[in-house]
């Protein structure tokens, strides 16, 4: 049996991309807002827009970047954009200053660099903004669907540990959002029923939240803790929530480490994502190699850049051997 | 006979209206400037403190200042709730000509408001205290002047009125 990966519902990722999300339309003044409308790529969308004071503006797509020669970005038309993203109000954003991004309605995020504030070793926040980088937020619903029947554990009708790893830009995020989705409805297919999935959203990268409120679809029953360290965001969930699994981005501070042991012993099924590129590297890493080590992933995903091959790379199991390859002898 | 009586009662009565009236334009710029100050006091908090952005900070303020000055805030908070992108000295500017046409504020403290205006939103914590405090010390000598001039002018209209009306009577008859 050859599995073949891809992400397979692309009608479902054309149809959200004809037409340019409004909620980015609303953050851009009108200049941009026209270059933005004609630039949009019907089936692929546009993924960044970047804005650099005195230089030229670039838009990156997922077959490349178009950059405009002709217009370089005002501090007129980069104090409006900073302006409008505020809501008039820039002295509100000095701890998304501190932080280095906001997330906007929609979900999508926008980073920001200028010249930062030192106060007690700390930065305080920043000034002088310079870059704005402004990520549209796009979930792939169905992405996950090839994926899940591997990280299923059909006996206990649950699910396995799982850890998904890759360079970045690959993906990593998007399949997880997915995976949270799925596991959040339950999946009639292979007779999982619906969990209570709790999520560490540190950078609300996965969910979106604005004003508390996911901007993208994680499911029915997923309770998200927004701009929450993820240790203790781990560890607050299994008090307060009862979820019966815990879902994270890039894992690899000391103290997530045990913040894992205790979601494991908890009995909760544990999802998360980490930098990283093959499963040597992964067992050198400080801290998560002592995870490895304790045997606590059952399965292993990693992912290649989308557009390079198949999507996914390989599925390895908790000893770090490849179950795919495993299916194909 | 009767004529002449009620005509005197009519002027008597109009003329007293009129002095109250004027009279009466002087207490309530005063007590407006008093409630500016105290509701820019409080927008200070909702920046400062709660750092809630302006569209939120103006509507809070709003509904918990009456008349006219409350008109002010509900209708800027309006106007950016329905914009998205409109510069925020722009939509001060068109809630102050709003201000101007439905209270008795006079152009001095309006113009100390349109420069206020410029600076509000526009940069961080820090900045826009010091744009508070300016505005703060502004309108504290203005009130002073206005209460000084209220009770000045307010029982002189008053009186004028009565005994402008008496004296046109007088001279009619």
């Amino acid at each position: 049996m050859s599995v073949v990966f891809r992400p397979r519902l692309q009608e479902v990722e054309a149809a959200s991309h004809k037409k340019p999300p409004q909620d980015i339309l609303d953050i851009l003044p009108t200049p941009l807002k026209e270059i933005f409308i004609k630039t949009w790529d019907k089936e692929t969308g546009i993924e960044e827009i970047r804005l650099r004071k005195k230089r030229p503006l670039i838009f990156r797509l997922a077959k490349g970047e178009v950059l405009f020669h002709d217009l370089v970005v005002s501090n007129e038309l980069f104090e409006n954009v900073l302006r409008i993203i505020s809501k008039n109000s820039i002295y509100a954003l000095e701890s998304e200053f501190r932080n280095g991004f906001i997330t906007i309605k929609g979900g999508h995020r926008v980073g920001f660099a200028g010249e930062a504030v030192i106060e007690k070793d700390m930065i305080k926040t920043q000034k002088n903004l310079a870059s704005l980088n402004i990520r549209i937020a796009r979930a792939v619903v169905g992405c996950g669907v090839e994926i899940i029947p591997h990280i299923i554990d059909i006996s206990n009708k649950s699910l396995k540990h799982t850890l998904i790893v890759s360079p970045p830009r690959c993906g990593k995020t998007t399949l997880l959002r997915d995976l949270i989705r799925s596991i959040s409805f339950g999946i009639a297919k292979y007779n999982l029923a619906p969990m209570q999935v709790g999520l560490v959203d540190e950078r609300s990268e996965i969910a979106g939240c604005y004003q508390g409120i996911p901007q993208l679809d994680v499911g029915p029953r997923t309770d998200v803790l927004d701009r929450c360290p993820k240790d203790q965001g781990m560890i607050m969930l299994i008090r307060s929530m009862g979820p019966e699994v815990i879902a994270t981005d890039e894992l690899g501070s000391p103290k997530d480490v045990e913040a894992v042991r205790q979601v494991v012993n908890a009995g909760i099924k544990f999802l998360a994502t980490v930098h990283g590129d093959s499963y040597e590297q992964l067992t050198k890493r400080p801290y998560l190699k002592d995870l490895i080590a304790m045997g606590i992933f059952q399965r292993y995903i990693f992912l290649n850049k989308f557009g390079a091959g198949t999507w996914v790379k390989d599925i390895l199991s908790c000893q770090g051997e490849s179950i795919l390859k495993h299916k194909k002898t | 006979m009767i004529v002449k009586i009620t005509g005197c009662i009519l002027i008597i009565g109009a003329c007293s209206y009129m002095g109250f009236f004027l009279g009466k334009q002087y207490n309530a710029r005063f007590e407006q400037i008093r409630k500016l100050r105290s509701s820019l006091k409080m927008l200070e908090t909702e920046i400062s403190y709660s750092m809630n952005p302006l569209p939120e900070a103006l509507l809070k303020v709003g509904s918990r200042i009456p008349g006219p000055v409350g008109t002010l805030y509900k209708y800027t908070a309006e106007l950016l709730e329905k914009n998205v992108g409109l510069p925020m000295d722009q939509v001060w500017k068109a809630g102050l000509y709003k201000l101007s046409e439905e209270s008795s504020l006079k152009k001095e403290e309006l113009d100390v408001l349109d420069d206020f205006g410029l600076g509000l939103g526009g940069s961080d914590k820090e900045e826009q205290l010091k744009n508070f405090h300016l505005i703060q010390e502004h309108l504290r000598i203005i009130e002073l002047n206005a209460e000084s001039d209220r009770n000045k002018y307010e029982r002189m209209y008053k009186t004028l009125g009565v005994l402008t009306g008496a004296a046109l009577a007088l001279v009619l008859i």
